[in-house]
């Protein structure tokens, strides 16, 4: 009947790979546009925040004491109410913007 | 009796699959669609869309865990984070990793941080204050 276009496309890649080409610069010489950098940031606020999630969840099962504990610890450290403000704001940021530009992107 | 058909129903096919076969080999490349029609499974669609419904599920959970925080919700926060999450990455992993065996030991090595990620939200659910709890502990810091 013919090759499919999969077939194809395994033709190519095949033949590509095998020629060994450099790879041509993109990123480093393209004009940057808003719609790239938001889409880039969203993975970037998407992987940091999933990261995050995980790295929580280690500390969870490792760690030996529960969360006030650790919690009581921070707030023994007496930091300023203007480096738990920063800290806030850098936890919240990146959730935030990958949500509404999440909504964006479901809309 | 209908094993006996059934053998030489089988021993028939294969016969008719090769004589299609030496009929289609071409000598030029034809583009034409291929003989079944769809010939593929509808495994990636559907798989976009529970993407965008554990999205949606997710977003209404934010509200949720503000307004009535509580073992439910924690646990849904928990299954919503960790799908949406692996979903997430198993699609960077998809862009970014090239060649078969880099593939195979990237979705490998993403299953079992997604895994590790859900028993930890569960144990912290079990175990400890539980997430909306946690998230309204720290802000209150």
């Amino acid at each position: 009947m013919g090759t499919t276009a999969r077939e194809e496309m395994r033709r190519f890649w095949e033949r590509n790979e095998r020629s060994g080409r450099p790879l041509s610069p993109h990123v480093s010489i393209y004009k940057w546009s808003l719609p790239m950098a938001m889409s880039i940031t969203h993975r970037g606020t998407g992987v940091a925040l999933s990261l995050g999630v995980s790295l929580f969840s280690v500390a969870a099962l490792l760690l030996p004491e529960q969360f006030p504990h650790y919690l009581a610890q921070v707030r023994a450290l007496s930091l300023g109410p203007t480096l738990v403000c920063s800290a806030k704001f850098l936890l919240a940021l990146p959730l935030c913007y990958h949500t509404w530009n999440g909504v964006r992107h479901l809309v | 009796v209908p094993a006996a058909l059934l053998g030489s129903a089988l021993l028939r096919r294969p016969a008719a699959l090769g004589a299609a076969a030496a009929r289609c080999a071409p000598a030029r490349e034809s583009h034409g669609p291929p003989r079944q029609g769809h010939g593929g499974s509808k495994a990636a669609s559907l798989h976009w869309t529970g993407e965008r419904a554990v999205s949606v599920l997710l977003l209404g959970l934010l509200p949720a865990a503000y307004l009535c925080p509580g073992p439910a919700v924690d646990y849904s926060l928990a299954a919503a984070l960790t799908l949406h999450g692996h979903w997430g990455l198993g699609q960077v992993i998809t862009d970014y990793v090239h060649g078969d065996v880099p593939i195979k030991v990237a979705n490998t090595g993403l299953y079992v941080l997604s895994a590790l990620t859900f028993a930890g939200l569960c144990h912290f659910n079990y175990h400890d204050v539980g997430i909306c709890k946690a998230v309204a502990m720290l802000w209150s810091l």
